[in-house]
């Protein structure tokens, strides 16, 4: 019965949906609408399921003094922390501890959040994927070596693509980068893009029938 | 340790500092690269599609989703900023979204100061329509009604009070969605909004991206494309060149493009470096 319940969900609604795309009616519009509005409700719960996950984890890593289980606490407490400045200064009409901010009163929580998110939120993002730049300067130094007929090529494409955006005035190189990207580039794309949805109609379908059942968890 | 075998070893330490130190120099000097930045043909389709919307006609909105979080900040930012001075420009009501969590708060930053040296005001000339879950829901929503997935703005006026939103119901109203992402999003808009609704999209992508849209581009599902940080500086001179000549505007894309020309420079010299070590190394052996 756990099984059989949200299988038949998944072939009826499954089978519906595809249906409905088909019919430009004003009942199977509504219909549609409904539908939506039930997927952005249920797309909400899974903030739940996520911060519970969240919290689940780095409780248990703490409590069994996991490795690195000391940036757990931390984690934890600037999600309390940010949630609670965010709930209480984006939460309309609760100016509570009015501070001025260029000329303006706002409530503390908001001016905290904004700065949290500004100045604390933003370098530590920026920093984390500027550091990439590093890894991929050493990498590329390390491995990317003319050994083979397909390394030469992927050398010289690489080469004209970052010449072009370094020279970006020379015109033949600009045109020889866009002509790289709009041919070779797209056919070999639209090859796998192809292939990929096919292989996503594929898994759709065996989902919808009942075939692939790996989201009901577990492997029986 | 013969030389030629040293040229294939250096140690990353050494990497990592030449690097930090090309990227800062620049930035920090404010160095300009001779020459003015030449539009790719990507970037020139978006800039023609917005000149072509007529901001009293009846598609005479834009719809931009700020749909990156601040890792991808600095290369998308430039892109994002440069397309609203063009919107600013030309009167183009503009509605602002985002479909990550964290774009919101990136466009509020963007657009309150933007919106102040362009003398825009809240309500009037744009709209924050902030973040729903679930993008597929929240794109094919808007396709029947915005109001339905939005109801209020970000603050809480239901949209219906604010004059922005006056004539526009849904897809139909819209010029052009201009996705800003860092990420996959703007597959959902090519999915969800152009191919059902018909809207015309265009999206603004990093780097590492740009491969992956030109199937989409040659399909003309996306009408143009704004590819890196460079693509921020080709836009910025296309808008300064048209609507800013004597106004001295800060260029975000233009003054970080000679640290990303130096950094991708290095890149190629010490490739080179390791193939010449690689080739001599392998010859005496």
């Amino acid at each position: 019965m756990k099984r059989r319940i949200p299988l038949t969900l998944t072939l009826v609604l499954g089978i519906v949906m595809m249906i409905q795309f088909f019919i430009p009616h004003q009942f199977s519009q509504d219909f549609k609408n409904t539908a939506l509005e039930w997927l952005r409700v249920i797309g909400g719960f899974a903030f739940i399921i996520g911060l519970a996950s969240f919290i689940t984890h780095h409780y248990t890593k703490i409590k069994h003094k996991k490795e690195g289980w000391a940036y757990s606490p931390i984690a934890l407490g600037a999600l309390v922390v940010m949630a609670v400045v965010g709930l209480i200064g984006r939460s309309p009409n609760m100016n509570w501890i009015p501070v001025t901010v260029q000329g303006q009163q706002i409530s503390v929580f908001t001016y905290l959040f904004s700065n949290f998110f500004t100045h604390m939120m933003i370098p530590l993002g920026a920093t984390m994927f500027s550091v990439l730049a590093f890894y991929i300067a050493s990498a590329a130094y390390r491995s990317f070596r003319a050994k083979s007929l397909v390394s030469i090529l992927l050398l010289v494409a690489a080469f004209v693509i970052m010449l072009a955006i370094i020279f970006y005035n020379v015109l033949p190189l600009g045109d020889l980068g866009e002509w790289l990207l709009s041919v070779p580039n797209m056919a070999a794309k639209r090859g796998i893009l192809l292939g990929a949805s096919l292989g996503g109609i594929a898994t759709s379908l065996k989902i919808i029938l009942g075939i692939e059942r790996g989201y009901l968890g577990g492997t029986k | 340790m013969k030389f030629w075998e040293r040229l294939g070893k250096i140690d990353r330490r050494i990497i990592y500092i030449v690097l930090a130190v090309v990227v800062i120099i620049p930035l920090i000097l404010t160095v300009k690269l001779p020459g003015k930045v030449r539009a790719m043909p990507r970037t020139k389709d978006v800039f023609d599609h917005i000149e072509n919307i007529d901001p009293n006609g009846k598609r005479r909105s834009i719809l931009i989703s700020v749909d990156f979080d601040p890792q991808t900040e600095p290369e998308l930012k430039p892109q994002l900023e440069a397309v609203v001075r063009h919107a600013f420009a030309r009167n183009i009501p503009l509605l602002v979204m985002a479909l990550p969590i964290q774009g919101t708060d990136i466009g509020i930053e963007v657009f309150t100061r933007l919106a102040e040296e362009h003398n825009k005001e809240y309500g009037i000339d744009y709209v924050i329509l902030g973040w729903k879950p679930s993008p597929v829901a929240v794109i094919l929503g808007m396709g029947n009604f915005i109001e339905q997935v939005f109801p209020t703005d970000y603050w809480g006026t239901p949209l219906s009070e604010l004059p922005v939103m006056e004539g526009i119901r849904n897809y139909d109203d819209v010029g052009l969605v201009m996705d800003f992402t860092g990420s996959s999003f703007y597959v959902y808009w090519v999915y969800y909004a152009h191919t059902p609704y018909d809207v015309p999209v265009a999206t603004g992508v990093t780097s590492v991206s740009v491969a992956d849209i030109y199937p989409f581009l040659g399909s003309k599902q996306f009408i143009g494309m704004l590819a890196g940080m460079k693509a921020g500086a080709e836009y910025e001179r296309l808008v300064k060149d048209k609507y800013y000549q004597d106004q001295d505007i800060f260029l975000r894309g233009t003054q970080a493009l000679p640290a990303l020309s130096a950094s991708l420079l290095v890149i190629i010299l010490f490739v080179i470096l390791g193939n010449i070590s690689h080739f001599a190394t392998r010859r005496k052996s």
